[in-house]
């Protein structure tokens, strides 16, 4: 949390006395992460998911979800290719309101020159990665760090992937890649974020926990720092200054992290998942709706 | 750079200044280090927070964009080409 000068301290208190009545701010953020192509959910044995299907109905339900930040982690696409179920789950995630998704290894499932397609047409974000689809050009995958307002706050957004989740990728891949180092891009955006005044910063890794964790305990200034790609339930704790959290598998759940941001500066938290069940939990329509548009497709297709 | 560091050397005799916006994600701790090995005698200017990138919509490295004395973009690329001389020289000639 970036201190903030005496005076401006005593002018945010002033005004945002309604917020939490301790003259700071109160935000709500939702996470999820690795989705794992799970528009849809299954009542597997031993496997059991919810699917995008049934966070969807929740989510709508949401009073006033311009005051939540909403964010994913990444792999929200299964590792084989299938372009119909990227643009379904895509498209849904654009209509729920998400700010940021994070991109992770498996959003490369259908190839380099869709990920450029999908690049332009929803909110992924890797800041450390940029890409070489030719020998004579190399594209930023992600300009300039992200700044949105909520419940008064003005929040820095940023997204890392990190090298290692592509260390079983062919060659002919990895080759057309540039993977800049988390932590100095790290630093250099919290820089950025602090230059256009974010006063609170939120990161999404995309990679290992270990890496996460250093980069935590190296890198100070990030707030919150969500994690994917292991597939492991991480309940959120402090690591240095920032809390560190992963919602864990197949886009089973969501985090619902509250932040008590006090005048001072310190941010105190409290957090529960909300975990998503086949049975137990209604669809909603429109996904639903969506789900069968894929599969009847599916079906002409074969 | 070793076509844009000729140009400059063949040609700032006759007036061409060369500026490079330096846009890397990692800032300062890459591209500091990267010109203390390698001195260039071209301008670099550190875009850490890719600026100039948003400003012109520049998604794409490298971009060389050719400013008249006028302040008109007079020609700009996108990506490498192997005859960046060869073009760029024929619009200095002209």
């Amino acid at each position: 949390m970036k201190a903030l000068p005496a005076a401006l301290v005593l002018a945010v208190a002033a005004l945002s006395l309604s917020a939490n009545g301790n003259g700071g701010h109160t935000l709500t953020i939702l996470y999820s992460s690795s989705l794992n192509g799970n528009l849809d959910g299954c009542d597997c044995k031993g496997h059991p998911r919810g699917g995008l299907v049934k966070r969807a109905a929740w989510l709508r339900k949401l009073e006033h979800p311009q005051q939540v930040l909403l964010i994913d982690a990444g792999d929200l696409l299964d590792p084989y290719p299938d372009r119909d179920l990227a643009v379904a789950i895509f498209d849904t995630y654009v209509e729920l309101g998400y700010t940021a998704i994070a991109l992770g290894d498996q959003e490369f499932a259908n190839g380099l020159d869709s990920l450029l397609e999908y690049r332009e047409r929803y909110p992924l974000m890797a800041h450390n990665l940029t890409l070489c689809p030719d020998e004579n050009r190399c594209i930023f995958f992600s300009t300039t760090p992200h700044i949105v307002e909520r419940a008064g706050i003005r929040i820095g957004l940023f997204a890392l992937i990190d090298p290692e989740v592509f260390a079983l990728y062919p060659a002919e891949l990895k080759k057309k890649l540039k993977i800049q180092n988390p932590d100095a891009t790290a630093r250099n955006q919290l820089a950025c974020l602090a230059e256009q005044g974010a006063l609170l910063n939120v990161a999404l890794f995309h990679g290992p926990y270990q890496a996460a964790k250093e980069l935590a305990e190296t890198v100070a200034g990030i707030d919150v720092l969500v994690l994917a790609h292991e597939q492991q339930l991480i309940e959120p704790s402090r690591v240095g200054g920032t809390i560190l959290t992963s919602p864990g598998e197949d886009g089973n759940r969501l985090g619902i992290l509250t932040l008590e941001i006090r005048a001072e500066g310190r941010v105190e938290y409290h957090n529960r998942f909300r975990l998503f069940s086949w049975q137990d939990d209604p669809d909603d329509p429109a996904v639903r709706r969506r789900i069968d548009e894929y599969k009847h497709k599916l079906r002409e297709q074969l | 750079m070793p076509i844009v560091e000729q140009l400059y050397r063949d040609f700032s005799d006759q007036g061409l200044e060369v500026i490079v916006f330096a846009a890397d994600p990692e800032g300062t701790e890459l591209v500091t280090p990267f010109f203390e090995s390698r001195p260039t005698p071209l301008t670099v200017l550190l875009d850490h927070c890719q600026v100039t990138v948003k400003k012109y919509g520049v998604g794409e490295i490298p971009s060389p964009f050719l400013i008249n004395p006028e302040g008109f973009i007079v020609h700009k690329e996108i990506g490498y080409r192997e005859d960046l001389y060869e073009l760029i020289s024929s619009f200095l000639g002209s």
